[in-house]
Order: structure tokens, then C-alpha cells, then sequence
């Protein structure tokens, strides 16, 4: 059982100390990430990417923060499940389901250019991509914190990494005021793994203690091995330890298409709308280990009879040991997003405000933010962004972007760490959401002569 | 305008702190556990279960000792203290004087009296009645050989003496010897003894809010009441139980444990267990449907949280 807590807190802490949806960046008019958001968006010129540094982008979103997972106690700083934290204290910062994702999107190969016309705007991005996300149910906390015996259901944990080879393209109707932009993505999945309890029940009574605990875990990687060995019951079973992994290939192929539109309602007032990832990957057969835990134990205390102890079955807590199971191709879907903005530019361009709604689809749960904006262009090469998200109702946070684009480079850095409360790790405290984005490469070619609309800036 | 991103920049950045109470590298994982300092959590440990048969002295199981006592002891007396009639005589004289008296004019305690002395003491009565000590008369011929005795003026003093002399030495040497059980280890997962055993406070400590006991309840189907003194070696943990003859479970008080203790007892370890009789209830009979007469419930207490280790 100890290990099944120490899972969830190694998870809990992965996706602190990793985080691909920067929503600082969505205005950012330089950036080629940009398009990323939207594909119908465009960055001011044609690029190429250098190489691993086009565009990093790491994300956490969340609806629990580091001070909900860590406290500061007696010069120590311990975690919620130390007894030092109290119970109360604990509990109150933990929701029904407790959910952190983490995102990184990290470009290998990037290049795009208009068209002739200046308006049409391709691109070819090689991504690697990789996902991790938990759930941990209010229940598991309560039993940790107040002892009394619980009934656990979906504990559950997804990581997913895959490359991602993708065309987009986007073009304008409607008299240049409707964009629309399609990107396919063709993936060739790395590694998918699902741990999932679906049911763990504890009973701690004065005449009995027991488990009742039914899990899966499933890990389509190409060269996975598991080595078994026998378990008290004389079955087979592996463990975490017992997994072997040698990277051989891609362990199944996807599809996914990002789709995207700009319209602008007034000259200057701009809205748009993406749904991105709406894809999946095929998981082979053969690359996928499944594996199940079901434990149906009890410990009633041993009888002595006649002066005879009575045979009992062994009462082991060892639940993440898991008995292998024919596997299955399967089919996952991505975590599909939907950014829909809405931005009013000021002062010839000079500056604008936005507002940007993100929906992200998790496999446990649905998060949401809300993003406003302010973006400053005061100078054709320099473009500075701040925003303020709010996340859950514990706030939210501040975010800054700076885009440097003079003609030989664009440089684009955006973050939401920088203004928070934060560990010496530059991890944020209070925010459950953390954004780092930047990217660097050549621009190429001339500036596109999208919405150009007579500003100062534009179409040189 | 283009000093308003400065301005901007630096009132965020104004706002930015690291704090260092959440510095990562320092945080500690090691005292993790289930509860807190006020939780209680109860497990269940043994249940010993005791027949009639084990319940001896020297291999005669307590029912046929106390059928015995039942005919040396005056059906009047309702309750009978059993130790002290092993260290009290004037208390044994006093109600075997009782017995004595009844056989005269009961026929029913004078033929059990008959039949126990032709089963058990034939020689040494035999002697006194005219019969040869070691043969196998009929059983009639005793009683009415018996009888006879006792109406005789010259004869029944001295059956009257032999019956105080038989009755008295058993009476007084009534005991159950203490019962030995070698336990097997006790396969209870490492990770659960870990929980109990780790964050005990040490012995010595005022107010302890980590404690481990040894408690439970003890059910007896006897009329007796009794008291068991359980010691478990090599532990050496010893218990002191009141075991009170009748329906209701007798309450075995709390005994502090630490983890060597428990762990000792779990890794296997023997009980001997020595009872001492109290007071036979004559009344209650015995229960020959209970196939267990003693029950032996016993639990673990862990106060303060169950130790989590990652």
C-alpha cells in the first residue's frame, strides 16, 4: 500500500517538476508557437526553427497548488500526509477529484512561409510531445488524514509521449476577415501507460482489517519487457522494478487534425476559435503489456485452536503488483483543447487587449481559464505581453511575454512564474497552473500582409 | 507608451518572491502517516481457542473433576470458593461435615457417594466394609455393604472419617494445570507490522501519544469464575485476566507493547497460560454443546498515526 502512495506522490511531483498551452502566448503576434494555439493564427513572417529550440513549451495546469501538497512546519517542509499537517488543515485545500497535468511540447523541426500572396501561411513542425496526468480522490486523502477506513475509487494516472509530424495551413475568405486554418498531424506514439484503480476499499475494524483493491495498468512502449516472479500465492506477477524498457520504435500511429478560425468582427476586434488535438493513437498488440491488480484480502487475526494455529492466507498490502493480462490493441484519444479569443487592438496596433477561454480535456476531468491580456508592440521588433489568468477560485496568475524579432532572429519567451510566489526551484506556490514557453529561430522571407489594415508596422 | 512595458515589467517583477520555507531539496518524505496523534486504530490479532479436553489436571478434564466435587460437596452450597478450600480446611471440613450430613438423608447423595467410592476409592473402602480390596465384587454387594456400614454403630464412624479423609485430599488438590500453545509465525504483511511498530514513543515517555497495546476480551462457557495470567515468551509480555463464569465476555485489560514485542510475538513465540480457579457457580452446569470453553480474544491498539514509509 506504502507503494501505491509512493506512485502518487512521485506523480504529484513529476507534473509539479514538468508543465503545452501557454495562454500568455496566444497574442503574441511574433510568435511562431503562436500557430500552435490556432492554426488559422500566424506569425509576422516565415521562420525555421533552430533545431530542439524552435519552440519549448511546458505547462501544468491543475486544480491543486504546491501549498496544497506541501507545508512549512517547524523550519521543515513536509508533506500533507505528515502528521504534522493537521487534518483540518490538510483537507481543506483538496477537491473531490484532484487533478495536475503536465504538458510538454518540444519542436525538433520547424519551418513556415506565406505564400505569394502574403496572406496564405504554411508551416511543417516535427514536435516531440508528452503528457502526464493524475487524479487522486478527496477519499484517499481522508483515510490518509483521519484514519478512518475509506472507499477509494478512480485513482488513476496517464503519461503519454509521441512524435508529431504536422502540416498546417491557413488561408482567408470572406474578404480577408474570416481566417480558417487546418493542420494534420500524423503521430507516432512513444509511450502510452494507464494506472488505474478503479476500486480501493480499506476496512480497519477492531475484528478486521481488509483490502478490497481492483487496478489495471496498461503500457504500450516498443521494447517494453516485464520480468515476473512468483508471488506468495504462487502466481506470477511483476512489479515496477520488473519492467525493462529498451526504446526500439514506435509503439503505434495516430492521426489528429488542429482546427482554427479568425474572424474579424470589427477592424479592429478579432475573434477566434480552435479545437486542437481532436486525434488518436493506435496502440499495437504487441507493444502493449497489460497487467491487473486485484486484491481481496482480509486479516481477521489468526486462530489457535486445540492448540493448532488454523492456516491464514498471507495479508499482503502489495497492490502495484500486477498479474499479467492478454493484451489488447487499443485506441486513445488526445487531450483535445479549445482556445477561443477574442482581442481589441488599440493605437494603430501599437497595443491591444485580449481575452482568451481554454478548455482542456483531461482524462479525469475538464479544466478550464480564463486569460486577459494586454500586449504592447511599441516598436516593430519588440512586443511585450501580460495576462492574468484565473484558475479555480484560488485566483490566478500573472504571466509576461517578450517577443524579440528584429529581421535576423525571433526570440519569444513567455511565463507565468516570474510574478509568483515561487520555490527556489521556480516552482509557483499558490498558482496551480505554471507556463514556460520560448523559442528561437531565423525569420524568413517577408512579412505577411495579414490584417495590414493600413497600420504603420505592416506589410513591409 | 514605450515606457509603459517598462513600468509594467518592473511592478511584476516587484511582486515575484521566492519563498524559501518551500525549498524543495529540504522537503522531508519521512514521517508520512496514516492519522494523527489522535487516532486509534484497532486490529485484530488472535482468537485461542480452549477446549474441555485441555481444561486438566494430570489428563482429567475440569467437567469430570468438578462431577467429583459435586458429590463431595453439599448440594446446598450453591457456590463454592475453590481456592480456598485448598488453603482453608476448616471451610472444607466445615461443608464435606455438610455432605456427610446429607448422605444420611438423601438417598440420592448417599448412592452417588456409593457409586463414586466403588469407582475410585474400592480399595481404601473396601478394607472397612469387609470386602476383599482386591477383588471385583458386584457393585450391588458394595452398596448394600455400603449401607449397611453406615446404619452400623461400629462401622460408621469410621466411613464417615475415610469419606472426610478421600473427600478432603481431593477437595484441597483441586487445579488446572497451565496450558502451553508454541505459536506459529503470524504471516501479517511487513508493511502493516511497519505501520505499527515505527513511530512508537519510547518507553519512559510522559504522556505518550504513540502507544501499541495488547488488550481483548475473554469468553468462558464454565461455571467458574478464574483468573489466567497469559505469558508469552520470549517476549515476556504477561497479561492478568478476571475471568467471570456466565454469559458475558470478560474484559482483558490493556497492556503496553513496543515494536520488539509485537514483533517477537508475530515471528512466533509460545503462551503458557495458568489459571487459577476462583468460584464454581454449581448452579450454571456445564456446557457440554460449547465445543470451546475458553475463547481468547485478543486485539492490538496503535494510538497516534500508523507510520507510512516511502
Amino acid at each position: 500500500m506504502k507503494q501505491l502512495y509512493t506512485a502518487i506522490l512521485a506523480t504529484l511531483l513529476y507534473t509539479i517538476g514538468a508543465a503545452a498551452q501557454n495562454p500568455t502566448a496566444y497574442f503574441m503576434e511574433g510568435s511562431t508557437l503562436r500557430s500552435q494555439l490556432n492554426p488559422a493564427l500566424a506569425p509576422q513572417r516565415g521562420y525555421v526553427n533552430i533545431p530542439g529550440l524552435g519552440a519549448i513549451d511546458i505547462s501544468i495546469s491543475g486544480n491543486i497548488a504546491l501549498d496544497r501538497i506541501f507545508y512549512p512546519r517547524d523550519g521543515k517542509l513536509v508533506t500533507l500526509i505528515d502528521p504534522a499537517v493537521s487534518a483540518s488543515d490538510a483537507l481543506s485545500g483538496i477537491k473531490e477529484k484532484n487533478l495536475l497535468g503536465s504538458d510538454i511540447r518540444m519542436n525538433i523541426i520547424g519551418f513556415g512561409a506565406y505564400t505569394k500572396n502574403g496572406k496564405n501561411f504554411w508551416s511543417f513542425d516535427l514536435n516531440l510531445r508528452g503528457n502526464a496526468e493524475i487524479n487522486v480522490p478527496y477519499a484517499l486523502f481522508d483515510f490518509i488524514k483521519n484514519g478512518e477506513e475509506g472507499s477509494v475509487s478512480n485513482i488513476g494516472q496517464q503519461n503519454n509521449a509521441y512524435l508529431e509530424a504536422a502540416f498546417s495551413y491557413s488561408f482567408p475568405l470572406l474578404d480577408d476577415r474570416l481566417y480558417i486554418g487546418v493542420r494534420g498531424k500524423f503521430l507516432a506514439g512513444i509511450v502510452h501507460s494507464n494506472l488505474k484503480f478503479d476500486r480501493f476499499d480499506i476496512t480497519m475494524q477492531e475484528d478486521r482489517w481488509a483490502v478490497d483493491a481492483d487496478g489495471t495498468l496498461d503500457i504500450s512502449a516498443a521494447g517494453l519487457e516485464a520480468t515476473t516472479e512468483l508471488n506468495d500465492e504462487g502466481v506470477p506477477v511483476y512489479k515496477f522494478d520488473d519492467l525493462n524498457f529498451t526504446p526500439k520504435g514506435p509503439a503505434g500511429y495516430g492521426f489528429a487534425v488542429d482546427l482554427g478560425a479568425t474572424y474579424d468582427i470589427l477592424p479592429d476586434l478579432q475573434a477566434s476559435l480552435a479545437v486542437n488535438d481532436l486525434g488518436f493513437i493506435g496502440w499495437s498488440r504487441s507493444s502493449t503489456l497489460s497487467g491487473r491488480s486485484a486484491k481481496n484480502l482480509e486479516f481477521t487475526g489468526v486462530t489457535i485452536s486445540g492448540g493448532e494455529m488454523e492456516a491464514q492466507p498471507d495479508f499482503n498490502l502489495d497492490v502495484l503488483e500486477f498479474q499479467k493480462q492478454e493484451p489488447q490493441s487499443h485506441t486513445k484519444m488526445l487531450h483535445a483543447s479549445i482556445n477561443a479569443g477574442l482581442e481589441y487592438k488599440l493605437w494603430q496596433n501599437r497595443a491591444s487587449v485580449g481575452l482568451l477561454y481554454s478548455a482542456r480535456f483531461w482524462a479525469f476531468k475538464t479544466l478550464h481559464n480564463i486569460t486577459g491580456a494586454v500586449n504592447f508592440r511599441p516598436i516593430d521588433w519588440f512586443h511585450l505581453t501580460g495576462s492574468y489568468s484565473v484558475i479555480g477560485n484560488r485566483g490566478g496568475a500573472f504571466g509576461l511575454a517578450l517577443n524579440l524579432c528584429p529581421g535576423w532572429i525571433n526570440f519569444f519567451v513567455a511565463t507565468d512564474i516570474l510574478t509568483a510566489k515561487h520555490t527556489p526551484q521556480w516552482i509557483p506556490i499558490r498558482q496551480s497552473s505554471m507556463n514556460v514557453t520560448l523559442g528561437l529561430g531565423v525569420p524568413i522571407g517577408k512579412r505577411g500582409n495579414r490584417n495590414c489594415r493600413g497600420y504603420l508596422d505592416c506589410c513591409r | 507608451m514605450k515606457l509603459l512595458p517598462a513600468l509594467l515589467l518592473s511592478g511584476v517583477l516587484l511582486t515575484a518572491c521566492v519563498d524559501q520555507d518551500y525549498d524543495l531539496t529540504k522537503a522531508d518524505f519521512g514521517n508520512a502517516s496514516i492519522g494523527d496523534e489522535n487516532s486509534e486504530f484497532k486490529i485484530p490479532l488472535a482468537s485461542i481457542h480452549v477446549s474441555m479436553e485441555e481444561i486438566s489436571q494430570d489428563g482429567t478434564d475440569i467437567q469430570a473433576l468438578f462431577e467429583e466435587a459435586d458429590i463431595w460437596l453439599p448440594s446446598s452450597a450453591d457456590q463454592v470458593d475453590i481456592s480456598e478450600l485448598s488453603r482453608n480446611a476448616e471451610y472444607r471440613h466445615d461443608l464435606i461435615l455438610e455432605t456427610i450430613d446429607e448422605m444420611k438423608t438423601d438417598d440420592r447423595k448417599l448412592n452417588a457417594i456409593v457409586d463414586l467410592t466403588y469407582r475410585s476409592y474400592y480399595a481404601q473402602f473396601a478394607e472397612i466394609l469387609g470386602l476383599d480390596p482386591w477383588g471385583t465384587p458386584d457393585p450391588s454387594a458394595y452398596a448394600a455393604a455400603f449401607a449397611q456400614a453406615i446404619e452400623s454403630e461400629f462401622l460408621a464412624g469410621q466411613i464417615e472419617t475415610l469419606i472426610e479423609q478421600v473427600s478432603s485430599d481431593f477437595l484441597a488438590s483441586i487445579r488446572i494445570d497451565s496450558i502451553e500453545y508454541a505459536l506459529d509465525p503470524i504471516d501479517l504483511d511487513d508493511t502493516v507490522i511497519d505501520m505499527l511498530c515505527e513511530n512508537l514513543d519510547p518507553e519512559g515517555t510522559p504522556d505518550a501519544k504513540n502507544t501499541l497495546a495488547l488488550y481483548g476480551t475473554i469468553s468462558s462457557r464454565l461455571p467458574l469464575s478464574m483468573h489466567l495470567e497469559p505469558l508469552f515468551m520470549p517476549a515476556d509480555i504477561a497479561l492478568s485476566i478476571d475471568v467471570e463464569a456466565g454469559d458475558e465476555p470478560s474484559r482483558i485489560p490493556e497492556t503496553r507493547l513496543y515494536g520488539d514485542d509485537l514483533r517477537s510475538i508475530l515471528d512466533g513465540s509460545s503462551v503458557r497460560i495458568p489459571i487459577e480457579l476462583g468460584t464454581y457457580y454449581r448452579n450454571f452446569g456445564f456446557d457440554n454443546d460449547s465445543q470451546n470453553q475458553l475463547v481468547i480474544q485478543l486485539h492490538l491498539v496503535k494510538r497516534g498515526g500508523l507510520k507510512l514509509e516511502f
